[in-house]
């Protein structure tokens, strides 16, 4: 399989979720991942691209999340790119401890970086990119 | 991601079948489980059984009707998690939170026990 690049933009609507999610299943099949890594994905994804239109852009319809896609035999790398104004990594709550355990919201990081093999958050001024790697078990 | 409520006795079972991964589809589920608490609804059993896997906001809207539940003096269990589901729970902990139960047959007992 050639190395492959797949880009999309969506604009800040909830329904952006959904449309990534399927496009990430789209590029799960033509690089050919298995099936129980592109669950893992698919969270990562979602939950990243949910956190690029919600916090990072705050659902402002002109601002744009980028998804990107490098799949190679080894590794399928993913990057979400928000055009919000950065967010201080450190200042996230940790949602295991007692007080944050039963709040709704605070997971996805924490989601994100379990499921997935490296995580990388740059906040910017001019927005955040999250770029996050699986590696690949290729189905026998 | 589609809802099916059925009633048994006194519990609402919500069959849920698909992904719950934020957008339309989970306000759908946050309305519906709202919905149930405003309507005097004290006992609800969530079937996960069709549910391939879940982020963070379908835990959310799970965390949420499960406090109000809760404050209400009533209780929001779970049955039937796959195994993806499993997992994620154990990640963020809320296992320690929810009752599991392996099938729909016995949360819906555990009301009566």
């Amino acid at each position: 399989m050639k190395n492959q690049t797949i880009e999309k933009k969506y604009r800040s609507h909830p329904n952006a979720v959904v449309k990534a999610e399927r496009l990430t299943e789209k590029v799960g099949r033509k690089c050919d991942v298995d099936t129980s890594l592109m669950q893992d994905i698919c969270i990562a994804v979602t939950e990243a691209v949910n956190n690029a239109v919600e916090h990072g852009n705050n659902l402002e319809p002109d601002k744009y999340v980028t998804l990107r896609f490098d799949c190679s035999m080894e590794k399928l790398k993913i990057t979400v790119r928000d055009q919000g104004n950065g967010f201080d990594v450190a200042s996230v709550d940790d949602p295991l401890t007692p007080e944050n355990l039963t709040k709704p919201n605070g997971r996805g990081l924490l989601i994100v970086e379990s499921l997935m093999d490296e995580v990388k958050i740059v906040p910017s001024a001019a927005g955040t990119v999250i770029v996050m790697v699986k590696n690949l078990v290729k189905k026998s | 991601m589609q809802i099916k409520h059925v009633t048994s006795g006194d519990v609402a079972v919500l069959h849920l079948q698909g992904k719950i991964m934020g957008g339309p589809d989970a306000t759908s589920l946050h309305e519906k489980l709202h919905e149930l608490i405003e309507t005097g609804t004290r006992s609800v059993v969530i079937d996960l059984k069709d549910v391939d896997w879940m982020n963070s906001s379908g835990l959310g809207i799970l965390i949420g009707g499960l406090s109000a539940i809760r404050k209400s003096g009533g209780d929001l269990r779970l049955a039937s998690v796959t195994e993806k589901i499993e997992e994620v729970l154990r990640i963020t902990k809320l296992d320690r939170v929810f009752d599991v139960y392996g099938s729909t047959e016995e949360a819906v007992t555990s009301y009566g026990s």
